[in-house]
């Protein structure tokens, strides 16, 4: 890998509410330039994690580092560098969006008028409506053009596009990938694994406070299973015998099951010997590997 | 299954959410009103003071706006007169909170939507909230009538009939909230709406009493028509005590039923989370006033402060006529005068009589600082201050704002009602009164640092980010009631002394004590101080 900064830095981070351990041991670096998709189920920790570097809360342990700096207690220098939207978009009723987009701009250092009114126009938003009587999906919108009218190096978004319709979920992503090609980094906390899957070059999965999954999505689908399936004339219930050999279910002539990476070599030799009528292969998707760990009893790695 | 389906389900949910703020609202009012009973019955028991307290009432117009029309030289009267208007104000605010709360904020949240996808019928949701009103109104007025029974020289059936006034009222504004409800689409809307019409009701009914005929012996006023087009003055008008007519009581009920048939019609015309009125919509950008350092703090807290300004108006104005009355009662006895000018505040009766006063509504209006508390820890409750805390704003600026304006708001709000006192007091009191609009004034003002410690001390309780309301209302109740408990049961002194406002100087005196106002400041400031070192230390609680 080359050698970009290190935005955000987090090493053994654990925070404690009370006996609860919210996070333990977590491990999180996102390096400029980055878009970073941060993963995990509910409740397993990364509105926590996230509020830890922005140092609304306090670690219990570990090191926490945004911009080489520890946040707590540092914050309002370092916010300055970044523009955060919070999950829970719950805002004043009586201000209209326009005003609390202004007014957040504003108070992280100002924003730049002309991306404002591309924003505005891109993701179709009326800014004279009273925050109240937005629906879930307009109320995104105003946190999203809100943070994103701001010109700061990093961008820490959490689950931006639950409420947002596919139209302007795909307008989401256009401006990702706008601010990836102007060098900036992004933190994206998310449920919707086809938009990681479409954005996010580095992934980081979480669960129970743990970090148990890290790296590029290629390198991390490397070492998971891959999945055939495969049509043939002989038995080939032989294969479900061999080592690295999961999840084996029979169809009639069909078959199907996932195969270990260090096992592949010997079971595709293994099938070259079975008469296959058709073979697919297919790399896991980002959904089967998510699933694995948030089913798992413990901690994967 | 009907347009009233799961109303019984809902009224119990809606006694479970309210099982603390019902009993609450309950015994405040009967705190408020028939406790004070007995103490006036023991403080005016002769016919001389029930006279001279008539006779100065009976023509004083800034009487008539707060105490009504006064009937006769009774100890009903006197209790009508110093207890019923407030007292009707306060059953009318809390009827129709418990409606808003109840129909339109449900809408607002989305718990309607989830409730009424369910076996529930249209209408239940302000079936439940009007049940829970008229309850409410009932145990309220049961549990007023069996203490007011106790009190021998207040008669039953003007009792009754005082308990069931209030009650109708409760009940009559419980109907103008299911209609407000129903025309804006949120609760603050429709509760800003129901009590602007409760405020204009109240005007009407102060104007039309000020207008009232005197009677040729100065004691009975007869309430003018223009009272009768108020349901404030409907209740007023079935005069407890004296005349005991019914038919008021029955034009509150009436109309109680008109209204409520009015909202079931608006609420079977529109859809659920809709409203008559829409929202209107507002401004394209900031402005630079919100923008300003204050700006959004004001914005947040501007509406409660107007309301409040209101309020200690009022109260001012109240205790022009008070001050007033006891002037005319004790000022002309010489014998008395002397007496208690021998005291240690060394000033005249009214001095003292003042003096002792302000404190004691002061704490009662304290309420003030434990709601601007509240709205400062609702920002951070709501998760809006994660927001603000994500931006460049420091914790301690934020924090800045909102108790720097709260505490700005404590000096505005006792000055105003010093000088709605002062001034209302120049106008009614007679020439050669020796006290001043200053004085007044003055003695409101004293009461500062004793609201601005007790401020100080919930945001203290906020800064650790624990239990803020309960401590906060917990407080309150003991500050606005342990003065008159201690006299009441003759319990020890110093159980009062927790409460900063004991400890507020006596003013108007002729040697004014510095030491505690100076001592109370001090604490102030370093109450608050630790308040804002620990609160950059604490996590934001969030959810």
């Amino acid at each position: 890998m080359n050698t970009e900064k290190v935005v955000i830095e987090i090493q053994e981070l654990t925070k404690k509410f009370g006996d609860f351990k919210a996070l333990d041991r977590l491990n999180l670096t996102v390096k400029e330039g980055e878009v970073h998709g941060f993963l995990g189920p509910n409740g397993s920790g990364k509105s926590t994690t996230i509020r830890v570097i922005l140092g609304l809360l306090s670690k219990t342990s570990g090191s926490v580092k945004l911009f080489d700096e520890e946040p707590w207690g540092k914050s309002v220098e370092l916010h300055s560098r970044l523009a955060y939207v919070p999950g829970d978009v719950n805002l004043w009723p009586n201000l209209t969006g326009g005003e609390v987009i202004d007014l957040l701009a504003d108070l992280r250092g100002g924003l730049d008028e002309n991306r404002l009114k591309d924003l505005v126009d891109r993701f179709k938003l009326d800014p004279t409506k009273k925050f109240r009587t937005y629906s879930k999906g307009n109320r995104q919108k105003v946190a999203l053009i809100a943070a994103f009218a701001s010109d700061v190096d990093l961008y820490i978004l959490d689950e931006p596009t639950s409420g947002l319709d596919p139209l302007m979920a795909a307008v989401f992503q256009e401006y990702v990938r706008e601010l990836k090609s102007q060098g900036k980094t992004v933190l994206l906390s998310s449920h919707i694994l086809a938009e990681v899957e479409a954005l996010c070059d580095k992934v980081t999965i979480i669960r129970e406070g743990r970090t148990v999954e890290t790296g590029s999505l290629s390198d991390i689908r490397k070492l998971q299973r891959t999945n055939f399936t495969l049509e043939t004339n002989k038995d080939a219930k032989v294969l479900k015998k061999l080592k690295g050999v999961h999840e084996f279910k029979q169809h009639g002539s069909k078959y199907s099951f996932e195969v270990e990476p260090e096992n592949l070599s010997d079971v595709t030799k293994k099938i070259a010997t079975l008469d296959v009528v058709y073979i697919t292969s297919n790399p896991p998707k980002l959904e089967e590997l998510f699933l694995r760990h948030y089913d798992n009893k413990a901690g994967a790695k | 299954m009907g347009v009233f389906a799961g109303t019984g389900r809902l009224v119990r949910l809606a006694l479970r959410r309210d099982r603390i703020l019902l009993p609450v609202s309950v015994l405040l009012l009967v705190l408020m009103t028939a406790s004070g009973a007995p103490a006036l019955a023991n403080s005016l028991g002769s016919f001389e003071d029930q006279a001279s307290y008539v006779t100065s009432a009976a023509p004083s117009i800034v009487g008539r706006i707060f105490q009504g029309t006064v009937q006769d030289i009774s100890l009903g009267t006197i209790f009508m007169a110093e207890t019923f208007v407030f007292a009707s104000m306060l059953v009318a605010l809390i009827s129709m909170f418990i409606v808003t709360r109840h129909t339109r904020y449900n809408e607002e949240t989305g718990a309607a939507e989830l409730v009424g996808s369910t076996q529930v019928g249209r209408g239940s949701m302000l079936n439940a909230a009007l049940i829970v009103a008229v309850g409410f109104n009932l145990v309220a007025a049961a549990l007023m009538f069996s203490i007011l029974a106790t009190v021998e020289a207040l008669d039953m059936k003007g009792s009754l009939m005082y308990s069931l006034s209030l009650a109708g009222i409760g009940i009559f504004f419980s109907g103008v909230a299911a209609v407000t409800s129903q025309l804006s689409d949120y609760r603050r809307g429709a509760n800003g709406m129901a009590v602007g019409i409760l405020v204009v009701f109240f005007a009407i009914r102060a104007l039309g009493d000020a207008l009232g005929d005197l009677s040729a012996d100065a004691i009975t006023v007869t309430a003018s028509w223009i009272s009768w087009l108020s349901p404030l003055g409907w209740g007023y008008q079935t005069l407890p005590y004296t005349q005991n007519r019914l038919f008021p009581l029955l034009m509150l009920i009436g109309g109680a039923v008109v209204l409520y048939g009015a909202a079931y019609l608006l609420l079977s015309h529109r859809d659920i989370g809709s409203s008559i009125f829409h929202a209107k919509s507002g401004d394209r950008r900031a402005s630079a006033s919100l923008l300003s350092r204050y700006g959004l703090t004001f914005k947040l807290h501007k509406n409660a402060l107007f309301g409040w300004a209101a309020g200690y108006l009022i109260f001012g104005g109240m205790m022009a006529v008070v001050i007033n009355d006891f002037r005319e009662t004790f000022e002309q006895n010489e014998l008395f005068n002397e007496f208690v000018s021998s005291g240690s505040t060394g000033g005249s009766f009214m001095d003292s009589a003042i003096a002792a006063m302000f404190p004691m509504i002061a704490a009662m209006l304290s309420a003030y600082a434990v709601t601007a508390a509240i709205r400062i820890q609702d920002e951070e409750s709501s998760g809006r201050i994660e927001y603000l805390l994500g931006t460049a704003l420091s914790r301690t600026k934020w924090l800045f704002t909102h108790v720097s304006l709260t505490i700005v708001g404590v000096f505005i709000l006792l000055g105003l009602m010093g000088l709605a006192g002062g001034l209302g007091y120049s106008m009614v009191a007679e020439a050669g009164s020796t006290t001043s609009a200053v004085d007044i004034v003055l003695a409101a003002l004293v009461n500062v640092p004793a609201m601005v410690l007790f401020f100080s001390v919930i945001m203290l309780v906020f800064s650790f980010g624990k239990m803020v309301k309960a401590f906060a209302w917990a407080f309150y109740a003991y500050i606005a009631l342990i003065g008159s408990l201690v006299g009441i049961f003759s319990w020890p002194n110093w159980l009062s002394y927790a409460s900063p406002f004991v400890h507020t100087p006596l003013y108007p005196t002729n040697d004014f004590d510095w030491f505690p106002m100076i001592i109370m400041s001090s604490l102030s400031v370093i109450v608050l101080f630790v308040t804002f070192l620990q609160f950059r230390h604490r996590d934001i609680s969030l959810k």
